[in-house]
Formats: structure tokens, sequence, C-alpha cells
């Protein structure tokens, strides 16, 4: 596979797990929806379409912003010396706008809109799914070659499936 | 610079990309609205009818109604025809019959002559004829002073059953006291006659009645519209017999679903329209559910009144089977009702209903839970003003005989109550509950 195929195949894999994961946050977060509403007079199926709304924006913002360490590190950031080599601040920075998004998103789409109830166990979906696995996880084997080992853990990780 | 440019592009078309495969990724319609109807036992009277209703004025043309025309004072039945020709024909159309054995139409303005006693000719009361005729489509008036030849009124209550109580209708009484000076025919065992004069005393004026049937709100719209143009205020009283006994029907147009609910939540996303039925979900199958709600007691107008220490309540499980017939399920005895008074108002009540989704709901399929609270024989009254119009068969001897009395009418609301109850079955409560399994 040579270097264009792949930074292919590495965007549209981050587009497509994070699809997959705003699948997963649509789905759990609507059983999770149901224990949320019961002793309100809000209707599962109105919780669940303005639930909808916030699976979307959270889901791009989550994408966006895997998909902009990924455009970043793979086009934006240039290695001349070895100490170049490492942006670890700029990948924690992106992965803790990750974590805000994934708590704040949820509750300022509450607190704008009465339908849409919200319980910890939302923001707390959001974080595993789109900050844990979507950013962290995923960047541990989406990241161009240059900055492979800059996702926390990716060293260990990477040798423990036997990559380098 | 061509390469900067190359990237942005690039970023952008990602950033869409993502946004398109997100959106592609979730479903795009929550709501399959599908019709949705209730099992046939339990469905109670449509929501709406018809803005206007043909009303059919039967009229007993019996010489013992001959009485009721011949004083001044006091004389609302002089004026009756007139006022229900005004009334029929604002609520939509009306048709006037007279009847003694025989049910016979009468043409143009000749229902005006009722209030001549020339009018009064036949010696046979064919009340059940009259039920028979009537259209049960449109909202049927009886004058009479409810004498039935032979005393039979369990037929009469028969043909109401199977014709009125059984198909959701309702039947109201409204009795309305007048002068009087003539004879009274074929009172007590022995078949007697009696003349009766009131003179002008309301407190002797002698019964006479309109049998309503049809559409409860057609009714309560009659009942209305007789108070409102009703200006002669000679005593007149009201019974209502209907499968609802609260102002507001007690279904889920009107209950509040109260606090401890509990495993069920609000759904609508089968998108009833019925808004007597509610759909709600489980949220965990092994668990308990729980629901409470409120109601008020607001007694509809003219229904017989209740004694609350004789409350029931029945619970019924159906799900719904391939070719679309609720199918009962057995839900061995699972479901719990639970009423009792709240300490919110003194007219409010809770009922409660809990069940182990487990043992009540079939899985994958739809199913529907009907509640209700209904008061038992005992606890279903006929109200005061019947015992105190009665006078029983029995005890009519010459020197006993009152005129201001109907004879056996005790035994005839009686006997309509208990057929209401019977075929009507009134409940305080209807809870119609979906939960979509599937």
């Amino acid at each position: 596979m040579n270097r264009s195929t792949r930074t292919i195949a590495q965007i549209l894999g981050i587009l497509l797990l994070t699809a997959v994961l705003s699948l997963f946050a649509y789905y759990i977060g609507s059983s999770f929806g149901k224990s949320i509403i019961i002793g309100t007079p809000i209707a599962f199926n109105d919780w669940q379409a303005h639930y909808k709304k916030l699976v979307y924006a959270t889901g791009a913002t989550g994408g966006t912003i895997s998909l902009l360490w990924y455009l970043l590190a793979r086009f934006g950031m240039k290695v001349h010396t070895s100490y170049d080599v490492g942006k670890r601040t700029l990948w924690g920075s992106l992965g803790g706008l990750m974590l805000i998004a994934c708590v704040a998103l949820p509750y300022a789409f509450a607190n704008a809109d009465a339908t849409l109830k919200m319980g910890a166990s939302i923001p707390l979906l959001f974080v595993a799914l789109y900050a844990v696995i979507g950013y962290w996880i995923g960047s541990l084997f989406m990241t161009p070659a240059a900055y492979k080992y800059t996702p926390l853990g990716a060293e260990k990780i990477r040798a423990s499936w036997g990559r380098k | 610079m061509e390469k900067h440019t190359k990237q942005c592009g690039r970023f952008l078309l990602a950033f869409f990309l993502c946004l398109f495969l997100g959106g592609c990724a979730l479903p795009w319609e929550n709501s399959q609205e599908m019709p949705i109807t209730m099992p046939t036992d339990m469905a109670r009277a449509e929501m709406e009818t018809p803005a206007a209703i043909p009303v059919d004025v039967y009229w007993d043309a019996t010489v013992s109604m001959q009485g009721y025309t011949t004083l001044a004072a006091g004389n609302v039945y002089r004026t009756l025809p007139d006022l229900l020709g005004d009334i029929g024909d604002s609520m939509g159309n009306v048709q006037f019959f007279r009847f003694g054995a025989e049910v016979m139409p009468l043409g143009g303005r000749e229902y005006r002559k009722f209030s001549d006693a020339s009018t009064y000719t036949e010696l046979i009361t064919a009340v059940h004829n009259a039920v028979d005729t009537a259209d049960p489509n449109h909202l049927s008036v009886i004058v009479t002073d409810l004498f039935e030849s032979d005393s039979d009124w369990s037929n009469v209550t028969k043909k109401l059953k199977d014709k009125y109580f059984a198909h959701h209708l309702s039947v109201a009484v409204i009795g309305i006291k007048n002068s009087f000076h003539g004879d009274i025919f074929d009172v007590g065992l022995n078949a007697q006659k009696y003349f009766y004069n009131s003179n002008d005393d309301p407190a002797r004026f002698r019964p006479f009645y309109l049998i309503l049937m049809g559409p409860e709100k057609k009714i309560l719209e009659f009942i209305d519209l007789w108070k409102e143009r009703q200006t002669i205020p000679n005593e007149t009283q009201y019974l209502l017999l209907t499968e609802n006994l609260t102002e507001g029907a007690n279904d889920f147009t009107q209950l509040v679903v109260s606090e401890g609910i509990q495993n069920l939540y609000s759904n609508e996303s089968l998108g009833i329209r019925d808004k007597r039925i509610k759909e709600f979900g489980i949220n965990d199958q092994s668990a308990p559910a729980v629901l409470p709600v409120r109601f008020d007691y607001q007694p509809l107008f003219g229904t017989c009144p209740l004694d609350m220490d004789h409350l029931k309540t029945a619970v019924q499980a159906f799900s719904l089977s391939e070719n679309g017939e609720w199918e009962p399920l057995d839900t061995n005895d699972d479901p719990k009702v639970e009423v009792s008074r709240s300490s919110d108002a003194p007219d409010s009540w809770n009922v409660t209903l809990t069940f182990q989704p487990e043992q009540t709901i079939k899985p994958d399929a739809m199913n529907f839970i009907h509640v209700s609270v209904f008061p038992d024989a005992k606890g279903y009254r006929l109200p005061d003003w019947v015992r105190a119009w009665n006078m029983p068969n029995v005890d009519v001897a010459p020197d006993q005989f009152d005129g201001s009395k109907t004879v056996n009418l005790l035994h005839v609301m009686e006997s309509l109550k208990s057929t209401a109850l019977a075929a009507s079955h009134p409940a305080l409560v209807n809870m119609n509950i979906i939960i979509d399994e599937r």
C-alpha cells in the first residue's frame, strides 16, 4: 500500500469509526434515555428525536477533532530534526478538547431544550465512545508514521500488538 | 500555496464526509404511525360525535296523557311540542311520531296538536314499539307517563340494552312535574281508573317523563338546551345511564400520571391518535412496573350517585395476533390495581397499577392492558328523587292513590339501572395502555 492510499484508507477509517461510534452512541444512549425520562411527561420518541441531534453534533465534533489530529500529523507538521518528533501536548490538547465537548455538549443541549432531559450516563457514554475509543484508541492505529508514538501509551500498545 | 489549498480542500472534504457518514448511520425517522384500535370489549363511546344529529320525538298519545293538557297553570307540557321542535331543529332535524300500540310518523306541524287533549285517543301504550322503531344513530326522545301496557317494562329495558347500552349508547330520563286534571288508567294490580286533579298546587303536580336515547354527548347537549330553554320553574329531575360516570372521561384524555411511576416510560412512537390510549415502554423486563394515576371524581350531570366504598377494579391484558386481533393473555393474576383516596383534594383519587412485565406482557408483541375502576351493584345507586316520586304498585288503594307520584317508578328505574350496569359497565376510570415489545 503506497503512502497516498494509506492516507485515504486512514481518513476513511476515522470517518467510518466515527459513524459506527455514533450508531453506538445513539442506540446505547437511547436505552439510557428510557430510564432518564421515567417519571417525566417526556415521551421517549420525542426525547430520542432530540437526542439524535445531540449525537449528530457530538459525532461531528468528535470526528472533526480526530480528523484534525490526523490531518495535522499528516500534512500540517513537518519533522526536520529529531527534536521535532513528538507533539504530545498538541495531541493531549485535542484530547482535552474532545473530553470537554463530550461533557459540555450534552448539558448545553439539555439546557437549551427541555425535552432533552439529561443524565450523567450520556456524557460518560460520549467520553467512553468518542474520547477514549474514537480519539485515543483510534489515534493509536490511525496516526501517520512520523507521529505514531505520540498518543499516550502508543509505544506499549503497539509493542504488545507486535507492531513497531 | 497550491499545496496548502489542496490540503485545505482535502480537510473540508473529509469534514463533510464525516458529517455525511454520521448522518447516514443514524436512523432517519423515529415514529411509525399506525392505526390502533382498542379490543372490542374495551372500546368505549367514540370520542367524536357528529356536530348535527337527527332528533326523533315519539309521543305517547294514549288517553292517560290527556290530563297534562287541561290546566293552564304550571303547564310545561303544553309548551312541550314547540320546545322539543325548537331543540330538535337546533341539534339537527326533528321528526315527530305518535304512538299507542303502533308508531306513526307525523307530517308538517301536526305535532303541535299534542298541546290539545283531543289528540290523545290511543288505548294501548307500547313504549317497546317506540324503542324498536328508534334509530340508534339518531337522538330519540320518548314523551310518556311511564305507563306500559301489561307493565312489561322488562321487555322495554331488554330492547334498550340490545339497541343502546350494548353499543356504547346512553339513555336518560328527565322527569317533569306538571299540572294535571284528568283520568289515570290501569293503576295497580286491579287496573283501576282514578281521577286526579293537581289544581295549581306544585306539590300535587303529576310527573311525566322524557326518555332520551342516543350518544351520551348528544343527550347531554339536549339536556343543556332543555335547561336553557325551560322557563317554567316546575320541579325537574334527571337520570343519566351511561358508561361514563364522571364529568371528564377518566381515560388518558384526563388522567394524570402521578409521582412514583417505576420502570415505565412514556412513549409516542406508534403515533396513536386515540387519546384514550397511552403508549408506554418498559425499561427493565425483570423489574416490577408501577403506574400511579390520579383522577378527580366529578359526577357527570344526572348520573347515579356512587358509594365510593363499593368500588371494584378489573385488569385485562391482550396481545395483538398476526391477523390483527387482540387476544386475551393469561396473566396469572399478576397485575394488581389499588384505589385509594388522595390526600391532595377531597374528590381526588389514586389508582395504582402494578405488574411484573415477564408475567403480564408477551415478548416480541404489541400488548394492551385495560384497567377499569367501577362501582358494583351496591355502589351504583338511584338518586333520591326516584324513591320520592315512586308509588309502589301493590300499595295502590283508592284512599292511598297519590297522582303526584308514578306507579312502579322505582321498579322501572331499577330495571333500567341494572340493565345499564350489566351492559354498559359504567366506569369511573378506564386506563388503556399499549406496550409495544416488537
